[in-house]
């Protein structure tokens, strides 16, 4: 199939792995409904794995460039591959995320069965990690964009898998639109770029400062599909609806590919108009404070982790500007630090952001319920999802000593080095501000996310279904382990990974790689002593005392019930009230009864949070499509000959046209 | 050798002693303010002592999580008074970084608020509640001061910045990120005009409702990393004021000991002086006062920015 011009082990391991999903793909829409859960998950876990090998071989040789023989052609062009650092990095987090869902679905799965059809399921997985993974090693635009549209589509059947519910079908017409959106942008960057330089390769692409317009598309095109404020409505819809599985890989890796495009067509191209800079600097700006401000008020697990995701995105951008900032300015060592900061971001929330899904998928299932007002006290029922959550929630909070924390640091030390290094009292005065807000916004992440544990997993459960709640299968709890001790592990072994990362960053930017790791705090060694410490502490000192077991402190009232705890809406309302004019929070109170200040009968309350955006933007122009749709909808009439006429007319039409220009 | 022996002998005296010292100082201040003796300057110590040897009860509801954060918190505030350079003699370590603080602080308080989650109690919900709403506001205001710090010293490390030589643009911005610094301290550690840390009812408490099913020994070590905090905290604001006053005196190496305990003093009756002679302020109000505390740091931030640039 593949012409190697080394025949070498990635390659092969990677070309193995690809025609192992391109049977997959077909051999599980043959079996349709006949397909099995658990074979195809094995059957999935091979490439996977080999896709695994092949990342981690391509990251101790240089880049290979491989092309197909003549047979797969598009147009003209020979779809030619490049397996560098850059896609190497990525491959293997794709890889990672695609054997940790696969294992998950073992026990995830059958718990879905009457909704879900086995053998679209199973080919659409297939075909999305097939084509993310020929994407990752896309070296000219045709066939990236062919691939990417693979992506879409295959992503967009996986969301719609439960499309007997009205609410799915919904967000699948809403994330189609979305990634066509996308694609349309890219493609007109694409093509534009292609009359500028004559050439579909990558590595020929360089945007000068006359070509301002392609690279301004392929941003905003990426900046949708990756969800961005304000192109961010989605990914909650599309996060919710998906199975967990599929949420997982697509906040862990598809979102992250734009990302990956972005560093490998603009930053590879030497972008450096500052609209460019700007919009991924202000909106990774936006998109953070607003995704976890929503995050905050949401009721349902899944969406708010879709909301943070919306926030990660934005740092990871925030980081990538900042970067392209950094190099515009000539301070490479800020530049250099930006964009580790950037990739190290994103491969560490390719971690957490999985994890925190596979935990929503299995407490959805053994609670029966994602609502937050049902949930509490799943830390009796659940113990092993509740450590696997609060790991993936102190790495999303960047918290030390997990792996989120490494990125923040270094996205915050880019920062304060351009404040301190850029001449310009303007970009100074920027990185300040970029500082506090982002502040800003691990104070949210930290109320957000101790809310979710504390509601969903702490107290006493708010439902019957949630107290008697129940892990799923083994294989659940493995994926999950496996998702969370990479965390931990990346974390402890930052310095390492860091160091690693930055040599991706440099080649990126071409500038020199520095020797040092840019993450030099023995986060390890400190967090081995407090653990010790910790733990001596606990075991000694706080046990050695004697414990008697009573009830919670009720003032005498008698035994506390769980409504008596403070709910989920009640624990944001403080912090919805101070910015209540973005969240359009309402809190309404209907009090009723004969005397209703002394003795009411009954007491409702009820929150209300209203995305402006939705509202008042997106929803009027939807109206407008449909009511433009509407008077389209008049010329179809049915006829053959009135088709046969609108045909004459678009010929003569076109002649003219043509003769002209 | 002598002078580190001496050193370390310096900073576990000042570990040791300064946080019970601190306490009843406040409690000192605010009595004489009232008219009354108030308790034995050994209070705190007996307080402790008896919280050491009493029976601990325990909510059936509560999980690991409140007696693990209780030890976690100890551990996180032990290791800040490691390596945050809030005394001058402190012995050296690696990882006085600002970011780092501010992280390891913020962990200390995801715990907390989950430890107060833990045992299902409306009281805890609401102080939790609270607790994150304050922090969340004060992050920027704490950060953007430490940050105002470094950016002269171009280094994100405290001793470093504290090292530093200061010259008359350098001292205004210490003094203002000291203010920054302290009047985020305030809410952080639950003081005054935020929190009233000797009110009787549960409702209007943010940090004692928060601590309200902690009893024995779980409550001793909640109450050891309080003060712990606070001397920190308060240590690091002090250090600020006296770099400040750096730029005009040179001061020999005792002096500046003597400074850092009389700082810490200082700033500790100045607490119990706040707590005596204002009230606490309503809910509402509270961003109000955090405002106070971003003010400072911005400005703190706008002069060390200033310098050396270029208005293009």
């Amino acid at each position: 199939m593949f012409m190697f011009q080394h025949l070498n082990f990635s390659a092969t391991t990677f070309a193995i792995a690809i025609l192992f999903w391109s049977i997959q793909v077909l051999t599980s829409l043959l079996y349709g409904k006949k397909c099995r859960h658990d074979i195809s998950a094995f059957v999935f876990l091979v490439p996977s794995a080999l896709l695994l090998l092949s990342a981690i071989s391509a990251w101790l040789q240089p880049s290979i460039h491989f092309a197909s023989n003549s047979i797969l052609m598009i147009g003209t062009e020979v779809l030619s591959m490049k397996l560098d650092l850059l896609s190497s990095l990525f491959l293997f987090l794709l890889a990672a995320i695609g054997s940790c869902t696969s294992i998950f679905s073992l026990s995830y799965l059958p718990h879905l069965k009457d909704h879900l059809h086995p053998g679209h399921y199973w080919s659409a997985l297939s075909l999305f990690m097939l084509s993310m993974s020929m994407l990752l090693v896309s070296a000219n635009a045709l066939s990236f964009l062919v691939f990417w549209e693979l992506m879409a589509l295959s992503s967009f059947a996986l969301i719609a898998s439960e499309h007997q519910k009205h609410k799915v079908r919904d967000a699948a017409v809403v994330y189609l639109t979305a990634t066509r959106i996308a694609t349309a942008c890219l493609t007109a960057g694409f093509v534009l770029m292609f009359s500028v330089v004559h050439s579909w390769d990558f590595s020929a692409w360089s945007f000068s400062r006359t070509n301002l317009l392609p690279a301004l598309l392929i941003a905003v095109g990426l900046c949708i599909k990756s969800g961005l404020w304000p192109f961010h409505l989605w990914l909650p819809y599309a996060y919710t609806a998906a199975p967990s599985p599929v949420s997982a890989i697509m906040s862990g890796v598809m979102t992250k590919l734009s990302l990956y495009a972005a560093i490998r067509i603009l930053v590879n191209g030497g972008v450096d108009s500052l609209i460019i800079i700007g919009l991924f600097l202000v909106l990774g700006l936006i998109s953070a404070f607003w995704g976890l401000l929503f995050a905050l008020v949401q009721q349902d697990l899944k969406k708010l982790l879709a909301y943070s995701s919306i926030e990660n995105l934005g740092i990871i951008f925030c980081g990538l500007g900042l970067a392209l900032l950094a190099r515009r300015l000539n301070i490479p060592d800020a530049a250099c630090l930006a964009l580790t900061a950037c990739i190290f971001q994103t491969f560490n929330h390719g971690f957490f952001k999985p994890l925190l899904f596979l935990c929503a998928g299995t407490i959805d299932v053994a609670a029966n319920t994602r609502d937050l007002s049902q949930l509490g006290g799943l830390a009796r029922r659940l113990p092993f999802t509740m450590i696997c959550f609060l790991l993936g929630s102190i790495a999303l909070c960047a918290l030390p000593p997990l792996n989120g924390f490494a990125s923040k640091w270094l996205l915050y030390t880019a920062l304060f080095h351009q404040a301190w290094e850029s001449p310009q009292i303007f970009v100074r005065a920027l990185c300040l501000v970029w500082i506090g807000t982002l502040g800003l916004v691990g104070g949210l992440a930290i109320f957000c996310f101790t809310r979710a544990i504390g509601i969903t997993f702490l107290g006493n459960a708010r439902s019957s279904a949630a107290g008697n709640a129940d892990e799923l299968g083994k294989s659940s709890r493995i994926a999950q382990a496996i998702l969370a001790s990479a965390c931990v592990l990346i974390g402890l072994a930052s310095p390492f990974v860091a160091q690693h990362i930055q040599t991706i960053a440099c080649v990126s930017l071409k500038i020199p790689v520095p020797h040092a790791s840019p993450f030099q705090l023995p986060l390890a060694t400190v967090t081995l002593f407090s653990v010790l410490a910790i733990a001596f502490l606990y075991a000694f000192f706080l046990n050695a005392s004697k414990i008697r077991m009573f009830n919670t402190w009720d003032c005498g009232f008698g035994a506390l019930s769980a409504r008596t705890q403070i709910g989920s809406l009640s624990f944001t309302q403080p912090i919805a009230r101070i910015f209540s004019p973005i969240l359009r929070y309402k809190l309404l109170i209907e009090i009723n009864g004969k005397d209703r200040r002394h003795f009411p009968e009954s007491i409702q309350t009820e929150a209300q949070t209203i995305s402006v955006l939705e509202t008042k933007v997106y929803l009027p122009i939807l109206a407008f499509i449909r009511r433009a749709a509407g008077l389209f909808a008049k010329i179809q009439a049915g006829s053959i000959h009135l088709y046969l006429l609108y045909l004459c007319i678009t010929l003569a039409l076109l002649i003219i046209v043509g003769a002209y220009l | 050798m002598i002078s580190l022996v001496i050193s370390w002998l310096n900073f576990f005296l000042a570990i040791l002693l300064l946080p019970p010292l601190i306490l009843s100082l406040i409690r000192k201040t605010k009595a004489r303010l009232q008219n009354r003796v108030g308790p034995s300057w050994f209070q705190p110590i007996y307080d402790w002592s008896k919280l050491c040897r009493k029976d601990e009860t325990l909510s059936s509801t509560l999980t690991w999580i409140f007696r693990g954060s209780a030890a976690l918190n100890f551990i996180l505030v032990l290791l800040l008074a490691l390596f945050l350079p809030w005394i001058s003699f402190k012995p050296s370590f690696t990882g006085d970084d600002i970011f780092l603080a501010i992280y390891v602080l913020a962990l200390a308080r995801f715990f907390s608020l989950l430890a107060s989650l833990d045992s299902g109690s409306a009281f805890g919900g609401f102080a939790a509640s609270r607790e994150a709403t304050l922090s969340l506001l004060v992050e920027p205001a704490f950060m953007l001061a430490l940050v105002a710090l470094g950016i002269n010293a171009r280094s994100s490390s405290l001793s470093a910045i504290f090292s530093y030589s200061t010259d008359a643009n350098n001292q205004v911005v210490c003094f203002l990120a000291g203010t920054g610094i302290l009047l985020s301290s305030l809410v952080e550690l639950s003081r005054m005009p935020i929190d009233d840390p000797t009110t009787h009812l549960e409702l209007t408490m943010v940090h004692e409702a928060m601590i309200l099913e902690a009893s024995g020994r779980n409550l001793l070590l909640v109450e050891v990393s309080y003060a712990l905090k606070m001397t920190v905290l308060l240590g690091l604001s002090a250090q600020c004021f006296i770099h400040a006053l750096q730029a005009n005196i040179v001061c020999p190496k005792l002096l500046l000991v003597i400074l850092s305990y009389l700082g810490i003093l200082g700033l500790a009756a100045l607490v119990g002086l706040i707590e005596g002679l204002t009230v606490k302020l309503h809910w509402r109000k509270d961003p109000e006062f955090i405002a106070y505390a971003l003010t400072m740091s911005l400005l703190a931030c706008f002069i060390s920015i200033g310098q050396g640039a270029t208005f293009k």
